[in-house]
């Protein structure tokens, strides 16, 4: 048996092919500018990506390309494919006239129940994370209340200028921070909620050197 | 409410997924819109399938709430496919259907048959004998021939969405679409005594 790969016509053919575009692509890589050479492989690229993007297995999309009007029957099966067109929309027709509105009064209901309680759901979905975030929530009003108040054995802060500025900014950020959770409740951002909230924890956390400068108590 | 899109004409997924989401957010404008989009073809599908139309309505309604349902927990996930997927959803339906149909089923004496069939008559009064004719024919194609046909002309896919629904490449379908369309003209071409089970 020849092992001569030319042996075969069709691989003989193939690889003529092939050599052939192998010479030419050397021909015009030769010829070429470095600059054309960049904008030559920026078009294969290109080229290699519209080609991944085309739907469907390699083999349909030679079917599709290689047929023409693949999805047309061929003529002698034109009449029954052509007389079940009009039997479709017969059956399409033949639907009661309020059949869209009976859909959508049984289905809207399951709709409506998202819509009203979208956020709920999703926080239904997530009862430990909701759970965490309160608590987090909780630790930060704790912690801003020790803070602001007057604490049995802390010395009075030294400058009440000072403090009156920091008490407005606490209130200030405490504010903010409940206005973003009213936000991301409402649209169900449970993970940017416990997000921020540990953030603003950590926040006051870092800052209690300083308020316990201010205010002369003990640090935790 | 008339389907805005007619089946495998321009293409309605260039819209979809901004209804999709829309709808999936509790907006019932966008999800009139999709129902308004599919609602008939689903129907078609289903009761080419059932037969019958009552059970027909039923089941789409009870598909659209199926669609509605997952859109609104986030269990659509089929992003770009919604008409494959929901077909999926209505095949599976309409399956069910038959399936219970068939449980359920008693002896028919051959004169209610014959009057129910008639009582088809009236809803479609000027639908061609031709139309009956292939709407019977079809009734006796085999489940996997039939389903590729109702798919193709009642519910209207093309023949890329039904790669994806049935996850079958395009070429198979292609071969079972011109089969199914062969047997179905071969028996529209022969004598009515011929008239057997092809299932």
């Amino acid at each position: 048996m020849s092992t001569d790969r030319n042996d075969n016509p069709e691989r003989r053919f193939s690889t003529t092919v092939n050599d052939a575009h192998r010479n030419e692509s050397a021909d015009r890589s030769a010829k070429m500018t470095p600059e054309l050479h960049r904008i030559s492989d920026a078009l294969d690229r290109d080229a290699a990506r519209m080609r991944a993007d085309l739907p469907g297995t390699f083999e349909d999309r030679v079917a599709l390309a290689t047929t023409p009007r693949a999805e047309q029957p061929p003529p002698e099966l034109a009449g029954i494919a052509g007389a079940l067109d009009a039997l479709g929309r017969s059956e399409r027709a033949a639907a009661p006239a309020d059949l869209e509105q009976s859909v959508v009064l049984a289905s809207g209901a399951a709709l409506r129940r998202k819509g009203a309680a979208g956020v709920a759901g999703r926080l239904i979905g997530a009862p430990l994370r909701l759970a965490a975030a309160i608590a987090l929530v909780a630790t930060v009003g704790l912690l801003w209340y020790a803070v602001s108040s007057t604490r049995p054995g802390a010395s009075t802060p030294r400058d009440d200028g000072s403090k009156a500025v920091l008490l407005a900014s606490i209130d200030h950020d405490i504010d903010e921070l409940f206005d973003t959770m009213e936000h991301e409740l409402r649209y169900g951002y449970v993970d940017d909620l416990l997000a921020d909230t540990a953030a603003f924890s950590r926040l006051l956390a870092s800052d209690w050197s300083m308020r316990a400068a201010l205010y002369e108590v003990d640090e935790p | 409410m008339k389907p805005l899109v007619e089946p495998r004409q321009g293409n309605p997924d260039d819209n979809i997924p901004a209804l999709l989401e829309a709808a999936s957010g509790g907006d019932q404008s966008a999800w009139r819109e999709i129902v308004a989009m599919y609602a008939r073809r689903v129907y078609a599908l289903i009761r080419s399938r059932c037969g019958s139309h009552d059970v027909a309505e039923e089941v789409t309604q009870s598909v659209f709430v199926t669609v509605a349902t997952k859109l609104s927990s986030g269990q659509y996930t089929e992003l770009g496919r919604f008409e494959p997927w929901l077909f999926r959803v209505a095949v599976n339906r309409a399956r069910d259907e038959q399936r219970r149909l068939r449980r359920h089923a008693a002896p028919v004496d051959p004169a209610t048959f014959s009057a129910s069939r008639d009582e088809r008559e009236p809803e479609d009064p000027d639908a061609p004998h031709q139309i009956e004719k292939l709407r019977d024919a079809l009734s006796r194609l085999g489940d996997d021939d039939r389903e590729v046909i109702e798919l193709r002309h009642h519910a209207g896919l093309s023949f890329r969405q039904m790669a994806d629904l049935l996850e079958q490449p395009i070429g198979t379908l292609l071969a079972r679409h011109h089969r199914a369309l062969r047997k179905l003209r071969d028996m529209m071409t022969a004598e009515p005594a011929s008239h057997g089970g092809n299932r």
